[in-house]
């Protein structure tokens, strides 16, 4: 933030900063980027278009951001591209300031550190055991038996799966299998984890459940990337909205600057929040003065009332 | 995944698929117990050059290309899938089918065998078809002798330019039959009839399962076919490229 | 969806080491099978009933159901023992037809009750395994003996994988239903055929997808994964092994 007050600045004639301190924030800045994308496309075996079309995109390490676009805008495709699952046909993607390398041991490296909790928990869950499924990971990320049974059990108990632990997987239901599939990721201690679609055909009860999840994941300082179709959610939740559409982004901001880019939202086929529905119309009938800033989530709008 | 791998695990699947061994009331698999411990362990060993073999190719095709070993999986759980689903049948009572047909046409017998005998461990266990003593004998009358029949079939039928369709449902019907003839000796070798010894048991045996199981070669060769111009509509790059249309020889 | 399994999660047994119940199973079932005697058959079937049923907790009414399944191979097989087509007449019975006698000899009843006796016996044996031991504690088993990694891997994988395509064939099967495709013999004939082939299709999908969610985990080629472990207890050691000797006394003295 204090690089773009700076470069504005800078721009209208207000030399605020020595060429020196301008590229020791530059470092500075590079240091706190988790992940960096550098004009990355990719196509499949066999389609014509473009899945990710030249994508740029950077992630600030401990950010909650949350990516939204309508089907096929190339947001699965870019996580897949996040843990070097799909190699990108051109560009560069750096994880914590180094680029992925396509040896095994690289790719070791990177998916140690950047996880990905697929979708669908049936395309991720290869075991019948709970425990087996979850002990998979952190074993083979070569950690001694011992060690890893003491992390499986703890990943259970704070992801409160100890009560269907026993249970083999096709017997759980579709929120238990997500906490499931969170653990398994979880209990590899990721730097950065991405949730596609977390809460897809999970009933309220379970889908509290994962924000609950998601929550617990800031607070251990693990950087959070979700691909949510809730734009209500998103805004609340959200440091940072990315926008795609068609392989590349379109827009990347607080939600609240994402949610005024009208343009930018309908490309993406979104709606506004109702949050900010609320408050606009609200300031447009002189019902809240103007000046103050725009709410954060339902609670804060209702404070001004 | 190269096009052509995908392919040949394609059929490993349909293979497996095609391999699912009995119905619940027709009975091919020779339930638990039944065999006398000498021909349990014999049979057994006679099936054993067979699934080093068909171990082997599944190894290598593993170390070629390590996503071949969810494909293979898919392609054992598909076959149990496809065995355990009560298929259409004309008197209306229970069938299941086998899938000896579809499986090696498309593959070929080697590595069907090793699908095949997992396959039937999850039967025994899970659905009380056939039994664990019995594994032996019902391997090399199942993932064996009828995959190779239904092969050797499939592949002379092509050869001498028959219509693709009758080539699918002679070499699904001939495997099967070859399963039921292969059983009914297995169970007369270990029984023989007082009266006329092997032979003579040979007889009472295929003459007692014959009712259920001719029937059910005759549906099975009906569905392998369905199944196979299936995937011929939906699926044809893949089965193009295992060389199945274009009729060249794969193992 | 499948009974045996989803009765073997609800065993009161299930949490007794799988290997000691493994052994017991197989020890048992290889007794029964080598000795072919009635009497041995009789009190393994008796005692894998009360095991199972008994303590294993597992409903008596399901139970039966579950003997009776492999019931209509046994009908025939024995049939097919005993009974005979021959010009002679045998000694336990014979019923004139035409020039030809159906016959039987009591030395071939005496074999074909001593079969069913043997049969059922390891049939129970096979039940104990499959209803009071969870597949995957099996399997864990299995992995303790150093089976082939690459075959453990594969019987793992297959045994989830079921799961996963008997959901969508019966929800496919399901969905051809509601919309008449079982009409006559001829649409359910089609209908089954194109299910196995989206079937197929689906399952090579997933295949892709799954493995794309292991590599994502780090998978290096061996499929590594831990077990819970239910400490084996010399009680139980000692059972199995009592009893396996008093079998093998039985069969002794009764033959």
């Amino acid at each position: 933030m204090s690089y773009c007050l700076n470069s504005f600045l800078a721009g209208c004639g207000f030399g605020v900063d020595e060429p020196e301190d301008m590229e020791y924030n530059e470092m500075e800045q590079e240091k706190n980027w988790v992940i960096e994308v550098q004009d990355v496309s990719y196509t499949y075996d066999g389609d014509g278009k473009k899945a990710l079309d030249g994508l740029n995109l950077n992630i600030r390490r401990g950010a909650k951001v949350a990516f939204m676009g309508g089907n096929g805008s190339g947001k699965s495709t870019l996580f897949l591209c996040l843990n070097g699952i799909r190699r990108p046909d051109t560009g560069r993607i750096c994880i914590d300031g180094k680029p992925i390398r396509y040896t095994r041991k690289g790719l070791l490296e990177v998916r140690g550190k950047v996880g990905i909790v697929f979708q669908e928990p049936d395309d991720q869950l290869f075991s019948a055991s709970v425990y087996e499924e979850i002990s998979f990971g952190i074993l083979n990320l070569g950690t001694d038996e011992e060690t890893a049974r003491k992390e499986v059990e703890r990943v259970i108990e704070e992801l409160e799966i100890t009560p269907f632990q026993d249970r083999p997987a096709h017997a759980l239901s579709g929120g238990q299998k997500k906490q499931v599939a969170i653990a398994d990721i979880l209990v590899m201690h990721p730097e950065v984890m991405i949730l596609d679609e977390p809460a897809a055909a999970l009933d309220p009860k379970h889908t509290g459940k994962v924000e609950e999840i998601v929550e617990s994941l800031t607070a251990k300082g693990i950087t959070v990337l979700m691909a949510t179709h809730d734009m209500d959610y998103a805004y609340d939740w959200a440091d940072e909205i990315v926008l795609m559409h068609e392989g590349k982004v379109i827009r990347q901001g607080t939600p609240f600057e994402v949610c005024t880019d009208r343009t930018a939202l309908e490309q993406a086929s979104l709606e506004l929040p109702a949050v900010v529905r609320i408050y606009e119309r609200l300031k447009e009938k002189g019902r809240i003065p103007g000046d103050i800033a725009p709410p954060g989530n339902v609670d804060e709008l209702i404070a001004y009332l | 995944m190269p096009k052509k791998q995908k392919i040949v695990t394609g059929a490993y699947i349909a293979f497996a698929a095609l391999f699912a061994v009995a119905p619940v009331s027709n009975a091919m698999h020779i339930m638990e117990g039944y065999l006398p411990t000498g021909y349990c362990v014999a049979w057994g060993v006679i099936c054993l050059p067979f699934l080093i073999a068909g171990f082997t190719s599944l190894k290598n095709k593993v170390k070629e290309n390590r996503k071949n070993l969810t494909l293979i999986a898919m392609s054992g759980a598909f076959i149990f899938v496809i065995s355990s689903l009560k298929i259409p049948s004309v008197t209306g009572s229970c069938s299941h089918m086998t899938g000896t047909g579809l499986g090696a046409i498309l593959f070929g017998p080697a590595a069907v065998s090793v699908l095949g005998i997992i396959v039937l461990i999850f039967q025994a266990v899970l659905l009380a078809h056939g039994g664990l003593t019995t594994l032996g004998a019902n391997t090399f009358s199942m993932a064996v002798a009828g995959p190779l029949v239904t092969f050797c079939v499939y592949k002379l039928c092509r050869t001498a330019k028959a219509d693709r369709r009758v080539s699918v449902f002679l070499a699904a019907f001939l495997g099967d039959i070859f399963t039921y003839c292969v059983t009914s000796i297995q169970l007369a070798l270990a029984y023989p009839s007082e009266a006329g010894g092997v032979a003579a048991s040979a007889v009472k045996f295929l003459g007692v399962f014959a009712p259920t199981q001719l029937p059910l070669a005759v549906i099975e060769g009906i569905l392998t076919v369905v199944i196979v111009i299936g995937l011929e509509t939906y699926a044809r790059p893949e089965l193009r490229s295992i060389g199945f249309l274009s009729d060249r020889k794969e193992a | 969806m499948l009974l045996i399994d989803r009765l073997s999660c609800q065993s009161k047994l299930r949490y007794i080491n799988a290997s000691v119940k493994l052994m017991y199973a197989v020890l048992t079932l290889a007794l029964c099978v080598l000795s072919r005697s009635a009497a041995v058959a009789a009190l393994v079937f008796a005692v894998n009933g009360i095991l199972t049923a008994g303590k294993g907790g597992i409903p008596l009414s399901l139970y039966i159901k579950l003997l009776t399944v492999p019931l209509a191979f046994l009908i025939a097989g024995t049939a097919a023992v005993t009974i005979n087509i021959s010009g002679e007449p045998l000694d336990a019975f014979a019923v004139p037809v035409g020039e030809w006698y159906i016959t039987g000899s009591s030395a071939g009843i005496c074999q074909a009750f001593r079969l069913c006796a043997t049969a059922l016996g390891a049939v129970t044996c096979l039940y104990f395994l499959s209803l009071n031991t969870v597949m995957t504690d099996i399997l864990a088993a299995c992995r303790k003996l150093h089976m082939p990694p690459l075959l453990l891997e594969l019987t793992l994988l297959i045994y989830r994988f079921i799961f996963v395509l008997l959901k969508t064939g019966t929800a496919i099967m399901t969905s051809q239903q509601s919309r008449l495709g079982n009409r006559d013999f001829r649409t359910r004939v089609r209908s089954f055929g194109l299910m196995g082939s989206s079937l197929f299709i689906l399952a090579v999908k997933r295949s892709n997808a799954l493995y794309d969610a292991m590599e994502a985990r780090c998978y290096d080629g061996s499929l590594k994964v831990l077990s819970r472990e239910y400490p084996a207890r010399r009680r139980q050691f000692a059972f199995v092994i009592l009893f396996e000797l008093f079998l093998g006394g039985v069969w002794f003295w009764c033959g």
